[in-house]
């Protein structure tokens, strides 16, 4: 099959690419109000006049001056050079990742917002003499802030098409279509490219912004007095602290109410009893019949775990993620907690990563990319692995504390940002290298829209029905298999010194420690089945959450960094894990 | 004050005036130096990869929005997009203020 022609999608950070990438292929790659949403660029088809074209979502830069990384990709993509791998961070695999030759044309989203910064990139990206389309994004906000830009006079002195769009209501994209195909048409037949070729410099550029803009009147943004609020220390740090609260009280709340009162009864109520029946029907009473449906029964466990116990959480996690990522919340997270995480060596943006590993480790990683320096990344990806646990494992430990006492779960909160701080404070102080200058973009506050939080949070579903609900099936099964053989009870004998006289668990308590290399809820989840003290379950649950994350992180890793960093932490994060759990149990045995 | 403030605006927003001539007198300052609601035009920035392509360039008016705590950074507009920038970098961001005795000034000549 011949290869696609490529189209490109470029522009600054957070002038929604993404939106206008899922509008063109109808995909439904990660779109959110913060600079630098899209880490690895995401590729679909298109299609223009019965042709089909590549469509290529780069992440957004400011400039094309190839100062760094996300810019030295993009300057190679425009030149034609093979890329790496497709994926958005938390999207659905978008097409297949085959690197993109030279592309046919560029289609540039330049902000109305912020203009001039737009047409310096997009004078830039006219001196590649490579056929660009310009569309002129978020026109709306402009106007609501009483800005109005002249498309046609600022399509006549580019040389270029200028299309109006409002990516998020879907406006202009129709037109955008029309053009781009009449634009690839024409390039197609050899005519020379029409562009007066204009030097990118900020003279031009802001005589250029005079010509079309028009400022009709200052008018007070209704959303600034909020965003003053929010982003002032006072009140806006109580806030965030209250908002945080919220979101994890939302989060906690919906999950175990999904799990209590629609979930547990539908299985326990309804299909267990029918597929115990079924099974002990047709199987006679023994090992096999024992791996399906006894203690750690794979059709009993293997249902109820990923789709009982932890896929609310998913649920209740992605929609409260959903909020904060659109409404552009998380940059003033970051710039009201800048001071406080410059102390343990991070910058205020690392606070995105950071809440997104507690939906998952990975995307966590990969969105760490954005990190200045290789000591903050290495900092941030050390907490993720050791401190944060993944809405799996979360789900898992709420299901094991609150259900013994509710008084448990904060107290595990408490240990987790202790932990976490007391990381980041101990890798700053070893680790060479100091701070860079914080200097960012603030987006404006923007209402989070349904529509895409229902999106995402249904693109999270499926992505977790294959990559968290299958593999854990699979885990369970496994532990099944082990349990009914009889093999775990001699792996738990080999690990009993450090299980029983070290963590003063019960012997059984080795099966999660040998599972929760697989996945890390499973470091958890085989505890809800033991009869354990308080002290116990609070030692096992401290347990799971240092534990090695899940194998697929640290895969992750080793692409990310290199194997001896993956190393570091399998062993960081075991050591960590034991020794934390064994220090917990005295000192909890001085007060028992 | 708003008035004042509003007629400073006006003053600065024509194109073209230099500032050495004008007939007020400015101080020049920094970023760091200024207070909460206050604004001034940008005459030097610190060389920085991001901070011209983010509208931080000489001519430009800034308008400081808030400082954080914990030595975090402070906030800051510029052409209607908020900015945060590390103290270290906003010390190095030369402001030209009009003086405030000469504010004082204005602001009776305003009363006139």
């Amino acid at each position: 099959m011949p290869e696609n022609k490529t189209l490109l999608l470029m522009g600054p950070p957070n002038v929604g690419k993404s939106v206008i990438f899922n509008r063109l292929t109808g995909l439904n790659v990660c779109v959110a109000n913060y600079v630098g949403t899209t880490v690895e660029y995401a590729s679909g088809n298109i299609d223009l006049g019965g042709e089909r074209y590549t469509l290529v979502d780069v992440p957004g830069t400011y400039s094309l001056e190839a100062t760094c990384e996300a810019e030295a990709v993009a300057v190679e993509m425009l030149r034609g050079k093979p890329g790496q791998k497709v994926t958005g961070h938390c999207s659905e695999t978008p097409g297949a990742g085959h690197a993109p030759g030279t592309p046919e044309a560029v289609v540039c989203v330049i902000d109305a917002n912020n203009l001039e910064s737009s047409l310096y990139l997009l004078m830039q990206l006219l001196q590649e003499g490579l056929p660009v389309v310009a569309a002129l994004n978020r026109g709306d906000l402009a106007q609501q802030k009483g800005q109005r830009i002249d498309a046609f006079s600022l399509s006549r002195e580019l040389g270029i098409p200028v299309i109006p769009t409002v990516a998020v209501s879907g406006k202009g994209i129709p037109e955008l279509k029309e053009i781009l195909l009449d634009t690839v048409k024409t390039a197609e037949n050899k005519t020379p490219p029409q562009e007066k070729i204009l030097e990118a410099d900020w003279k031009q550029v802001e005589e250029l912004c005079q010509k079309v803009l028009q400022v009709e009147s200052q008018r007070p943004f209704l959303r600034w007095n909020w965003d003053k609020l929010l982003t002032s220390p006072w009140p806006g740090l109580p806030l965030a602290l209250l908002i945080l609260g919220l979101v994890f009280l939302l989060v906690v709340g919906a999950g175990m109410g999904l799990r209590q009162y629609v979930l547990l009864p539908v299985f326990e109520g309804l299909l267990f009893p029918h597929l115990k029946a079924f099974v002990s029907g047709i199987l006679p009473t023994g090992t096999l019949q024992n791996i399906l449906i006894g203690e750690y029964g794979f059709l009993i466990k293997g249902i109820e775990w990923p789709f009982a116990l932890v896929l609310p959480y998913v649920i209740s996690f992605y929609f409260a993620l959903g909020l904060l990522e659109d409404s552009g919340y998380m940059p003033r997270l970051a710039v009201l907690l800048d001071g406080l995480l410059n102390r343990i060596g991070l910058p205020g943006t690392g606070v995105i990563p950071l809440l997104l590993g507690y939906g998952c480790a990975i995307p966590a990683i990969l969105a760490s990319r954005s990190m200045n320096t290789q000591k903050e990344r290495t900092i941030l990806t050390v907490i993720v692995c050791l401190t944060v646990p993944c809405i799996s494992q979360t789900g898992a430990l709420i299901a094991l504390l609150y259900e013994h006492s509710p008084l448990l779960v904060p107290a595990l909160v408490a240990l987790a940002v202790l932990s976490m701080i007391g990381t980041g404070f101990l890798l700053n102080s070893f680790l060479k290298g100091g701070l860079t200058d914080t200097l960012m973009e603030i987006p404006e506050l923007l209402l989070p829209r349904g529509e895409v939080i229902i999106k995402k949070v249904w693109a999270r579903i499926k992505h977790y029905l294959v990559d968290g609900a299958l593999p854990m099936i699979g885990a369970v099964a496994l532990a099944a298999f082990l349990y009914e053989t009889g093999i775990m009870a001699y792996l738990g004998n080999l690990l009993s010194p450090l299980v029983v006289n070290w963590l003063g668990l019960p012997g059984e308590a080795a099966i999660p420690l040998v599972l929760g290399v697989l996945r890390r809820e499973l470091a958890v989840l085989p505890l809800l089945e033991l009869e354990l003290t308080t002290l116990q379950i609070f030692v096992g649950a401290a347990v799971g959450l240092f534990y090695v994350p899940c194998i697929a992180v640290i895969a992750v890793l080793v692409r990310e960094f290199r194997f001896s960093f993956a190393a570091f932490i399998l062993l960081l994060t075991t050591a960590g894990a034991f020794l934390i759990g064994g220090l917990l149990l005295r000192l909890g045995s001085l007060f028992v | 004050m708003y008035q004042l403030i509003s007629l400073f605006k006006k003053s600065s927003h024509q194109p073209g005036k230099s500032l050495a001539t004008s007939s007020c007198h400015y101080e020049t300052t920094s970023l760091e130096d200024i207070q909460p609601g206050e604004e001034g035009i940008i005459s030097r920035v610190p060389e920085n990869r991001l901070a011209p392509l983010l509208g931080l360039r000489p001519g430009k008016t800034a308008r400081l929005i808030t400082r954080q705590s914990f030595g975090g950074p402070i906030v800051v507009e510029i052409h209607g997009r908020n900015l945060a920038l590390s103290r270290s970098l906003a010390r190095q961001v030369q402001l030209e203020c009009p003086k405030k005795s000469c504010m004082a000034v204005r602001a009776d000549d305003a009363g006139k």
